[in-house]
């Protein structure tokens, strides 16, 4: 499981010579996965559900390019289906997240006093939870399912951004602009939100980008263990888990396809996280 | 002081999560006995009121936490709903297994870990440390399932080196079952530690006392140990702490893959057969040791940064 | 002559650093660099410890006790580093391990460096502790620097220089950072050491008033080349060139009778 959240993304300020193509390819890799999400019927050519049980566990080429499996689905259709809820629920975790850690950080970080300081133990609090114990009480709770895994992981991810938010917006306050509008009379929310916040979304962004990619691991942890998504759907973390039974047997193909497309898709969001927060930092 | 204050703030959030694990019971939908009890063809009348007893389900809630505080204050756990069983004597026979592969996970990451981070700090921007920049990067983008399942496959299914399950019987062939999960586990940790002991080496080097000890004609092998390395060990062990602390709760998915009976695969089977207080004190050990690990690094540090004692010196 | 430079060109990657500086510095004097903050005094003085930023090319001569340092094998350089120079710097905190004691950064060079064993090097170190103004030797061995204030830092870190025995001293902004008092009780620290011992010192500093009273030759540095080269006494009534003058003006004037006294 990821270990320290609040890490900002390491750049590469000691590379001089910049090669580019790392940062073309993860984006080539990333608009195939969003265009399989949203074009899954147009481009699949099987589909997800369709079972042969004339063609169990066939390897890849001819008719199933990435091969079938156990119950003799196409792979690569469930691969392409599969997009669809990986990336939709780690783009929700995500956002959830966001969306409180942000609220709570910006909110520390303004009011400061006593309200800084509640805030930053509750926080502390959770943070002292291991990511995963709060996924999994929740789970333990509202049972499993989609909707509550991702609720439980946004949740987990929360006070890690707060913290972020927290520390980047308190440097925002003290520039001079903040006070110019505090002067004119601006109210505090406004503020925040019209003013501040656009402020900091170039160096959030590019940490938001990798803690994707943490979380499109971590949800597809938690879909393997089946707490999650459940079948039929082909979300890629549960492929890796009804691909098991096969492995044994030494048939890798349906553990290992889905397995490493997360790993590609996870190494395009890093790569491209590293070089939008150096793109952006320069900007600044 | 210092330490009684950051010993304050864990005995708080101790306190705080508990609050939590305990209310869970309460958060879910429907009442807290069909809950606990989970399948319906159980909720016999004699059921429901041994376990309305057994939780004392009639008290108000703060009364309820408080029995149950002082319950585990004393090492009384509950019962596991399923297995009919003293929690404690199911976490007992379990953890073992837990603890011998976080240790050896351990092991590997800390002296690979910083192996590698050492040697891309002194072979900065050469070829040896582009390729463990790139394959540590890599390794923290494989989630750690799908690390074990392609080590099963590689090195159990096609090689036949190791066993494909089980933990293992004696001390060797522990070692031998234990191997594979350990890798798996240590994976992700041994990419991280490499990266903090490159860039906490790296930025050690630029600081003056370095230049001084190669001026008065400090051999290399010995700046490096005495000034770079020894500097250095501060952030790294603290890094190490940590991950090892996560480590502790992080063993589930590991443990499902290779047919482990830890602590871990307990969590899972509790979870999916509604088993709550075997859920609950899986969740405290957790925490529990999340924070020993945690008050341990805080008391190793000072011994090897005296800095930050400075504020107890004159 | 302890430390001869001459004409030595430092460049790196496409600047120069260094365009060509000769001096000289002789056992029992005190001779003073001084320059603004990129002049390339810094750079000379590492210069004859061979100790240049990655990269570096460099051309000329640097000779130390009779070693050409920029031909030497490593084994010779080490040695003229262990023995026969030693260098002081600015920032005698930062200069110091933070994390070791005091007893084990200062006996670093005789106990790592020359073999001596640990016992023996503690108690020349506690010698030299007293020599140097420091009370209660043995209670600060085993201190952190950061117990410390930078007066009695610099103390520790000279008393540790002169552990090896040096023929010259290299003191890189040695009183820079130290408040006025203190700096005038460690020149004055440095001035008894020379003569008892028998140095040379190499002064680097950007104060020319300092070097002026301090040394007894100033040379003058601009963009890494020499630009003057006067004894310190006369630096002031006749300045060699436009530079020096616009050094010497830069500072608030003294009246008359203060720069006489320390004649």
């Amino acid at each position: 499981m990821t270990v320290d959240l609040t890490t900002p993304v390491l750049t590469a300020t000691s590379i001089r010579r910049r090669h580019e193509w790392p940062f073309y390819l993860s984006a080539g890799v990333l608009a195939l996965a969003v265009i399989a999400a949203v074009f899954a019927p147009l481009i699949s050519p099987y589909s997800p559900s369709e079972t042969d049980f004339s063609a169990i566990w066939q390897p890849a080429g001819g008719a199933h390019w990435l091969g079938t499996d156990q119950l003799g689905r196409d792979l690569l259709s469930r691969i392409i289906y599969g997009a669809r809820p990986s990336l939709l629920g780690a783009i929700a975790l995500l956002a959830i997240a966001t969306v409180l850690g942000v609220a709570i950080g910006i909110t520390a970080a303004w009011h400061r006093g006593w309200v800084d300081t509640a805030l930053s133990r509750v926080t502390d609090v959770m943070f002292a939870f291991p990511g995963l114990l709060f996924v999994v009480l929740v789970i333990a709770v509202f049972d499993r399912g989609q909707l509550t895994s991702v609720l439980g992981m946004a949740l987990a991810y929360a006070p890690a951004i707060a913290k972020f938010t927290r520390s980047i917006a308190l440097e925002e306050i003290t520039r001079p602009y903040v006070d110019a509008y505090r002067l004119q009379g601006v109210g505090g929310l406004v503020l925040c939100v019209r003013y501040l916040l656009p402020n900091l979304l170039p160096t959030l962004v590019g940490y938001l980008v990798v803690l994707f990619g943490e979380g499109l691991m971590s949800l597809a942890s938690l879909n393997f263990l089946g707490f999650g998504s459940q079948p039929p759907s082909s979300e890629w973390g549960l492929m890796v888990e009804e691909g098991r039974t096969g492995v044994i047997q030494g048939i890798v193909g349906p553990a290992l396809v889905p397995g490493l497309t997360i790993a590609l898709v996870v190494v395009a969001t890093n790569v491209l996280g590293v070089r939008l927060s150096d793109k952006l930092a320069v900007r600044r | 002081m210092i330490a009684l204050r950051r010993l304050g703030a864990m005995v708080a959030t101790l306190v705080i999560s508990s609050f939590v694990i305990f209310g869970g019971m309460y958060a879910a939908p429907g009442d807290p006995v069909s809950f606990l009890i989970g399948n319906p063809e159980n909720m016999t009348p004699e059921r429901i009121a041994a376990v309305r007893a057994e939780y004392h389900l009639d008290l108000s809630f703060i009364s309820q936490y408080l029995i149950w505080a002082k319950d585990l204050l004393q090492g009384d756990f509950g019962s596991s709903m399923v297995y009919q069983q003293p929690v404690t004597d199911l976490l007992g026979t379990r953890l073992p297994v837990t603890l011998s592969l976080v240790t050896y996970a351990a092991v590997l990451f800390i002296v690979i870990g910083v192996f590698l981070g050492v040697l891309s700090a002194l072979r900065r921007g050469t070829a040896v440390d582009a390729l463990i920049t790139g394959v540590t990067t890599f390794a923290t983008s494989i989630p750690n399932f799908v690390v074990a399942v392609v080590l099963i496959s590689v090195f159990a299914v096609k090689l036949r080196w190791f066993a494909v399950s089980g933990p293992g019987e004696g001390f060797f062939g522990r070692i031998h079952h234990l191997t594979l999960p350990a890798i798996a586990l240590a994976l992700g940790a041994i990419a991280v530690v490499s990266r903090v002991t490159r860039q906490t080496m790296v930025e050690q080097q630029t600081l003056d006392h370095v230049e001084a000890a190669r001026s008065y004609g400090l051999s290399s092998r010995k700046t490096v140990l005495r000034h770079v390395l020894r500097n250095s060990l501060g952030p790294v062990i603290t890094m190490c702490g940590l991950i090892l602390a996560g480590m502790l709760a992080g063993t589930v998915v590991v443990e499902s893959v290779f047919g482990l009976n830890g602590i871990g695969s307990l969590l899972v089977e509790a979870i999916n057969t509604h088993d709550f207080p075997v859920v609950q004190a899986i969740l405290l050990y957790m925490v529990i040791a999340y924070m020993v690990v945690t008050i341990l690094v805080d008391l190793i540090y000072p011994l090897l940064d005296a800095r930050v004692l400075a504020g107890s010196e004159s | 002559m302890l430390l001869e430079i001459e004409n030595l060109v430092v460049s790196l990657r496409d600047t120069q650093i260094l365009r060509g500086i000769s001096l000289q510095v002789g056992t029992g004097e005190t001779v003073g660099l001084v320059g603004e903050s990129g002049s390339g005094k810094s750079t000379t003085a590492r210069a004859a410890l061979r100790l240049f930023p990655d990269h570096a090319q460099t051309d000329g001569r640097v000779s130390v006790a009779g070693v050409d340092m920029l031909s030497a094998v490593p084994a010779e350089v080490r040695r003229v580093r262990a023995g026969e120079a030693a260098m002081i710097f600015q920032a005698p905190r930062t200069a110091l391990n933070p994390v070791r004691r005091i007893g084990d950064s200062a006996t670093e060079r005789l106990v790592h460096v020359h073999g001596v064993k640990r016992a023996a090097a503690r108690t020349k170190i506690a010698g030299l502790f007293e020599e140097v103004g420091l009370r209660d030797p043995e209670r600060l061995l085993k201190l952190y620097p950061h117990q410390l204030s930078g007066g009695m830092l610099q103390r520790v870190v000279i008393a540790a220089a002169l552990s090896i025995d040096p023929s010259l001293l290299l003191a890189d902004e040695a009183t820079s950072a130290l408040d006025v008092t203190t700096q005038a009780e460690v020149l004055a620290l440095l001035r008894r050491l020379r003569a008892g011992r028998d140095l040379g010192v190499l002064f680097i500093t950007h104060d020319l008033h300092l070097a002026a009273a301090y040394c007894d030759r100033v040379y003058v540095m601009k963009d890494g080349q020499i630009v003057d080269h006067q004894p310190g006494a006369t630096i002031f009534e006749d300045p060699g060139n436009e530079y020096t003058r616009a050094l010497a003006d830069a500072v608030p004037k003294l009246p008359e009778r203060e720069m006489e006294v320390r004649g």
